[in-house]
C-alpha cells in the first residue's frame, strides 16, 4: 500500500518530532518564512509575555526599535514602571488584537478621543494604556496630549519597523460602548468606575480575531509595504475571567482562539509568520516546569528554552555565541553546541539572584495590568 | 499392513470402534482409542510422550468397552480425534441471528431482518465460527498434540444429526429456522470449509463426512445412524433415542476414506 | 471603584479557581447546562476518547444507546476489533464534523456509493469507516448492503437520542476527490492505494468546522427536536501531520482550533454544551502526569478523573460502586506494555500511522 505518509519527515510524527526529539532544542519546530538578521528593525508589541521576546531580542544584538525612548537620565525602574522600554513604544501591553487594530486606526487618523480619558482621585487616564502613567495626569488636555504625541510614535515606528513581533494575550475584553473603543483594562481597575450601561464586556471570538489581525496587517502595510508580521501567543493564562465559566475552562478557551487565529493568518498570508513559543511552554510533554508556583508566570528557565529555539531558528544565536567565544577563545567552536542556558547569563537577570532571590516572587519582572485582577478578588 | 491409529475423542468414537469389531473386510487400520463421554476428557495431559486421558473410571466400564486410559504416542502411525464439541452444532447456532449477503435469506439488511438475522460481514461470520471451532476441546487436545508429536493429526467430522431435529420433542430450532430459510447449503458448505481451515491452523487434517451420509446438507442419513444408542439419549415418547451419534456403516465410511489418505 | 469582578465568583479567579483549587474534583469546572438523567438517553461518537466517554456512562448503568450492538455470538475481543462497543453503532472513529455531517446525510438520503469502497488483495473496504471490517468484504455488493444496514440503524438511533456526545478529535483529513468526501483514516492506512490525483489533504479551519457543527446541529433536530449536544475535545495528540508543520505545532493548532469551535457553538446555542475533559486533562496545573510515556495515551486514573468530573455534574456517579472498581482494578500502569501506549484499549485507526513511519 502507498500512503502519503511516507515522505512526511520526522518532525511531522509524534513518536520522532516530541517523545524522542530533543524537549529543549525542538529542532525543527520552527521554520521561519522570513529571517531576522543583525540588521533587521523589530518592533514588539503584545501582552507582557511579549516583554520577554523584546528583551531576548535585543540581548541578541537585533535591532529592536524603541519609538519612544526613556527620557535621558531617567532610572531604570522607574522608566519601566511608566511603561518606558517594555516595548518599541509606550502603548503599554496590547492584549487583544481589537486594540492593536484600533491603535493603528486612531494612529493614522490622528484621533484622540476624551471620553477614552478618565478620572481617579483627580488624576487623569488614559483607558487605552492606563499603565505607562500610573499616577495619572494632571488633565485631561495633558493627558491627550500625551495620547497625539503616542499616536506619532506609533506611526513613525510601524513606517520605520521591518518585523513587528506581536504577542496575542487575551480574547476578553471591555468596550466602551459610546467611544465604541476597546479598552486595555477593564474600567474601575486603575481609573474610572465601572458601569453596566457605558461598559460592556466582549470575548472576542476567532472571527473576529482573525478579522482583526488581518486588518492590522493591512493597515500596516499601507503605511509601511514591506513590513513583516510575526505572531506569538501567550501561555500565560487568564488571571480572571468575567464570562462566567471557570478560569480554566475560560483561559483554555481564549488561548485556543487565538492560537488557531494566529495560525491561520500565518497561513493565509506570506507577510505573517507564527512562532510556537506557546507550544513549546504549555506542551504537556514539558516537565511541569514551565511555570511558576502561581501557575502563570512563565519560568526563566522555560522563557530562555523558548528563545533559544527562535534564535537558533533564525541563525542568530549562532552569530551571538561567535561573537562572544572570538572575545575569549577565538571562536574555537562555531557555537553549534553553545548551551542555550548561556542566554542567562548574558540575560544578566542577576539582580534577580541577588535581590529577589527570597522574596516572594514579583509576578516576575513583567509588568502586566491584567495580573491586577487578581487583587480584585473579595 | 494395517496402520496403526490412536483415537482420541467422546461418544463419537463408537461409530469407529463398532465399525472394526463388525466389519467383515480388512479396513486397513487398527485403531487404539482413549475416550471419555462428553467433555470428560478435558483434564487430559501430554507428557514424555504418553497421551493421559485422566478420566473416571471406577466400575471399569471404559475398560470393558475397550477404551484404554493412556497411550503411547510413538506407538502409532496417525492420531485421530473427534467428537469434543468439533460439530457442525456450533456452526448452526450462529446462524440463528446472523446471516450474510451470500443467503438467499440474508441478501439485502431488509430480508435479513424479515427472517429474523442482523447482517453481518463474511469476514466477521468467519471469524465467529473459527473462534467457536478453535475453542471446542477437540482443538485443544490437537493442539497439544502437534506441540507433542510430528504424526499426522486427523479431525473425523462429527456426523450431523439426522431430521429428528426438526421433530417436536427433540427439536433444534438452529437447524429448523435455516431449513425453513433455505440456507442449509451454505451452511453446510461454510461449516465444512472453515472447519478445514480450522484444523489446518493447528497443523491437522480434517476428514469431512462423506457425502454419501449426507442428507439435504444438514443431515445425516438415517441409513447411517440407525442402530446407536449412545448417552446422551433423549427420550421420546418414552422410547430412548439417538440422532447424533453414528453407527458402524458411517465409521466404516470414514475409515476407508482415511485409510485411502494415509496409504 | 467599581469594577466588573469584585462580584466574581471563586471559580473565576486562576489564583482560587485553579491554584487552590481540589485539582481532581475540579469543582465549579463543569456547570452543565442541561440535565442528564438515568434514564435519559445518551449516544456518544467521535474520535476515540469518545469511546471513554461511552464507557464511563455504560460503566453507571446509563441507557447508553447502541443500535449495532454486538452479535450475542460475539467474544468480547472479536467484537471490538469488529467496531461493535465502541460507540452507539458501528461508525468507528468520527474525527471530523465533515465526516460526522456527512453521514448524517447519508442517513437521511440513504445513499451508498460504489466509488467509495477500497480493494485490498480482493477484499473491499468501505472507505469511510475502514476499521470496522478489518478483514474487509468479501464483495463490493457486501460492503453496500452492510453500510445500507447502518444507515438504517443510524436513522433509528437518531431519532431517539436525547443527548449526542460527540468529541472533536482531528483537524487534519484526506478527501476522496471524485466525491468530495472526507475520510476518517488516509488511504493507504489500512487500504487503499495513495494517489495525489484522487485524494487531497485538507486542514479544516474554524470557520469550516463552525459551518459544519451548525449543520450537524441543525440535521440532528430535524431528526429529534429536542436533542441536545455536548460536544467535547480530545486531548489525544494528533499522531502525525501531513500539513508540513512540525507535529507540535500542527497538533497544537488542531486542538486550539477544535477547542475554540467546540466553545463557540456552546456560547451560540443553548441545546448545546461543552464539557472540559481537554482541559483537565492538558493543563499543566495537574498535580500528576496525564499521559503515558508516548505523551499521546492518557492515563487511566486520569481517564477516571475526567469521567467523575462529568458524571458528578450530573449526580449520575455512583460513588461506592467506582470506589469498589477501583479497588479492584490491578493497577494498568504497571504493565509494560500499557505504559508503551500501545495497549491502550481504545480501537485508533489515526494512530495506525505510527507505525507507518519509515
Amino acid at each position: 500500500m502507498t500512503h502519503p505518509y511516507e515522505d512526511i519527515p520526522p518532525e511531522g510524527f509524534w513518536r520522532s518530532g516530541v517523545v524522542e526529539t530533543d524537549r529543549m532544542d525542538w529542532p525543527g519546530l520552527h521554520k521561519p518564512k522570513f529571517h531576522l538578521t543583525h540588521t533587521t528593525r523589530v518592533a514588539t508589541a503584545g501582552s507582557c509575555f511579549a516583554q520577554h521576546i523584546g528583551r531576548y531580542l535585543r540581548l541578541a544584538g537585533i535591532n529592536v526599535l524603541d519609538g519612544e525612548p526613556a527620557p535621558k537620565g531617567m532610572g531604570e525602574e522607574l522608566a519601566t514602571r511608566f511603561g518606558y522600554g517594555l516595548y518599541s513604544a509606550r502603548y503599554g501591553n496590547i492584549y487583544t488584537a481589537r486594540q492593536m487594530r484600533e491603535l493603528l486606526e486612531d494612529a493614522m487618523a490622528g484621533r484622540v478621543d476624551k471620553r477614552l480619558f478618565l478620572t481617579r482621585k483627580g488624576r487623569w487616564y488614559d483607558m487605552l494604556r492606563p499603565g505607562v502613567e500610573p499616577t495619572g495626569c494632571a488633565s485631561l488636555e495633558e493627558a491627550m496630549e500625551l495620547r497625539r504625541a503616542h499616536l506619532e510614535a506609533v506611526l513613525a515606528l510601524i513606517s520605520s519597523t521591518d518585523v513587528l513581533v506581536f504577542t496575542l494575550g487575551l480574547t476578553e475584553g471591555w468596550i466602551d460602548k459610546r467611544a465604541g473603543k476597546t479598552l486595555a483594562m477593564a474600567p474601575g481597575v486603575i481609573a474610572g468606575r465601572y458601569r453596566e450601561r457605558r461598559f460592556a464586556f466582549h470575548n472576542f471570538s476567532y472571527d473576529e480575531v482573525l478579522e482583526d489581525l488581518r486588518e492590522t496587517l493591512r493597515l500596516m502595510q499601507e503605511l509601511n509595504p514591506n513590513i513583516k508580521l510575526l505572531l506569538t501567543v501567550s501561555p500565560v493564562p487568564l488571571t480572571a475571567t468575567a464570562s462566567g465559566d471557570h478560569v480554566l475552562s475560560a483561559s483554555s478557551y481564549s488561548k485556543s482562539v487565538l492560537r488557531a487565529a494566529a495560525g491561520d493568518v500565518a497561513a493565509g498570508e506570506a507577510a505573517v509568520d507564527y512562532f510556537p513559543s506557546y507550544e513549546i511552554v504549555t506542551s504537556t510533554a514539558m516537565a511541569a516546569t514551565a511555570y511558576e508556583a502561581n501557575l502563570r508566570g512563565v519560568t526563566q528557565e522555560m522563557v530562555e528554552t523558548v528563545m533559544g529555539v527562535f534564535l537558533v531558528a533564525h541563525g542568530l544565536l549562532d552569530a551571538l555565541a561567535e561573537m562572544e567565544a572570538g572575545e575569549t577563545a577565538h571562536g574555537a567552536r562555531a557555537g553549534s553546541d553553545v548551551d542555550l542556558r548561556g542566554l542567562r547569563a548574558l540575560s544578566g537577570p542577576a539582580e534577580t539572584d541577588e535581590e529577589d532571590a527570597d522574596v516572594e516572587a514579583p509576578e516576575d519582572e513583567l509588568i502586566c495590568e491584567e495580573a491586577l485582577l487578581e487583587a480584585l478578588r473579595k | 499392513m494395517s496402520k496403526r491409529a490412536l483415537m482420541i475423542g467422546n461418544s463419537h468414537v463408537g461409530a469407529y470402534m463398532r465399525a472394526l469389531q463388525q466389519s467383515d473386510q480388512d479396513l486397513g487400520i487398527d485403531l487404539e482409542c482413549v475416550a471419555a463421554h462428553g467433555d470428560r476428557l478435558q483434564a487430559y495431559t501430554i507428557e514424555d510422550g504418553l497421551f493421559c486421558g485422566n478420566f473416571d473410571d471406577p466400575d471399569g466400564k471404559a475398560a470393558r468397552a475397550g477404551r484404554k486410559e493412556r497411550a503411547r504416542l510413538a506407538d502409532f502411525d496417525a492420531i485421530l480425534v473427534t467428537g469434543m464439541r468439533f460439530s457442525i452444532f456450533h456452526v448452526t447456532q450462529v446462524f440463528r441471528d446472523l446471516g450474510v449477503v451470500a443467503m438467499d435469506s440474508a441478501r439485502d439488511h431488509e430480508t435479513a431482518a424479515r427472517n429474523g438475522m442482523t447482517l453481518i460481514s463474511e469476514a466477521l461470520l468467519r471469524r465467529i465460527i473459527v473462534d467457536r471451532l478453535s475453542n471446542a476441546l477437540a482443538m485443544d487436545v490437537v493442539r497439544d498434540l502437534r506441540q507433542a508429536t510430528d504424526l499426522p493429526i486427523w479431525v473425523m467430522c462429527q456426523p450431523r444429526p439426522t431430521r429428528q431435529v426438526l421433530v417436536k420433542g427433540t427439536r433444534f430450532g438452529t437447524f429448523c429456522s435455516a431449513l425453513e430459510r433455505g440456507s442449509g447449503a451454505f451452511i453446510s458448505e461454510t461449516y465444512e470449509r472453515l472447519a478445514h481451515e480450522t484444523c489446518a491452523r493447528v497443523g491437522a487434517h480434517y476428514m469431512a463426512q462423506p457425502p454419501e451420509t449426507i442428507d439435504e446438507d444438514l443431515f445425516t442419513d438415517t441409513r447411517f445412524m440407525v442402530g446407536t444408542l449412545r448417552p446422551p439419549f433423549w427420550q421420546k415418547n418414552g422410547r430412548k433415542v439417538d440422532f447424533r451419534h453414528a453407527n458402524a456403516r458411517y465409521g466404516e465410511r470414514m475409515l476407508t476414506h482415511l485409510a485411502a489418505k494415509l496409504a | 471603584m467599581k469594577n466588573p469582578y469584585s462580584d466574581l465568583a471563586p471559580s473565576a479567579f486562576w489564583k482560587t479557581g485553579v491554584v487552590q483549587t481540589d485539582k481532581t474534583l475540579w469543582p465549579d469546572l463543569f456547570v452543565p447546562k442541561f440535565a442528564i438523567e438515568p434514564e435519559t438517553r445518551v449516544a456518544t461518537a467521535g474520535s476515540c476518547f469518545a469511546q471513554r466517554i461511552r464507557q464511563a456512562l455504560a460503566d453507571q448503568n446509563m441507557p447508553i444507546l447502541d443500535v449495532e450492538p454486538a452479535p450475542e455470538a460475539l467474544q468480547e475481543d472479536l467484537a471490538r476489533e469488529f467496531g461493535y462497543g465502541l460507540h452507539s453503532a458501528r461508525y468507528g472513529n468520527i474525527y471530523t464534523p465533515r465526516q460526522l455531517l456527512e453521514l448524517l446525510q447519508d442517513v437521511q438520503t440513504g445513499t451508498v456509493r460504489e466509488e467509495l469502497i477500497w480493494q485490498r488483495k480482493g477484499r473491499f473496504f468501505d472507505m469511510l469507516r475502514p476499521n470496522v471490517e478489518p478483514d474487509g468484504c468479501a464483495s463490493v455488493r457486501e460492503v453496500l448492503e452492510l453500510r445500507r444496514l447502518h444507515l438504517a440503524r443510524l436513522r433509528g438511533l437518531f431519532e431517539t437520542t436525547d443527548v449526542f456526545v460527540f468529541t472533536l478529535g482531528l483537524t487534519e483529513a484526506w478527501l476522496h476527490g471524485p466525491t468530495g468526501r472526507c475520510l476518517p483514516v488516509a488511504p493507504g492506512v489500512i487500504a487503499g492505494e495513495y494517489d495525489p490525483g484522487t485524494y487531497r489533504f485538507h486542514n479544516f479551519s474554524h470557520s469550516e468546522l463552525l459551518k459544519d457543527l451548525k449543520a450537524i446541529r441543525a440535521t440532528l433536530r430535524q431528526f429529534h427536536k429536542k436533542i441536545k449536544i455536548i460536544l467535547t475535545t480530545s486531548p489525544v495528540p494528533i499522531t502525525a501531520t501531513a500539513s508540513g508543520d512540525h507535529v507540535l505545532n500542527a497538533s497544537t493548532y488542531t486542538k486550539s482550533t477544535l477547542r475554540s469551535v467546540a466553545g463557540e457553538m456552546a456560547m451560540r446555542f443553548n441545546n448545546v454544551d461543552y464539557f472540559p475533559g481537554y482541559e483537565i486533562v492538558t493543563t499543566w496545573a495537574r498535580d500528576g502526569m496525564a499521559y503515558q510515556d508516548n505523551l499521546r495515551s492518557i492515563r487511566p486514573e486520569v481517564v477516571a478523573d475526567v469521567m467523575a468530573v462529568f458524571l458528578d455534574a450530573y449526580g449520575l456517579r455512583d460513588t461506592q460502586d467506582s470506589a469498589r472498581r477501583d479497588a479492584e482494578d490491578p493497577a494498568p500502569a504497571e504493565d509494560p506494555e500499557y505504559l508503551d501506549g500501545q495497549e491502550d484499549d481504545l480501537v485508533c485507526e489515526e494512530s495506525l500511522i505510527e507505525a507507518l513511519q519509515k
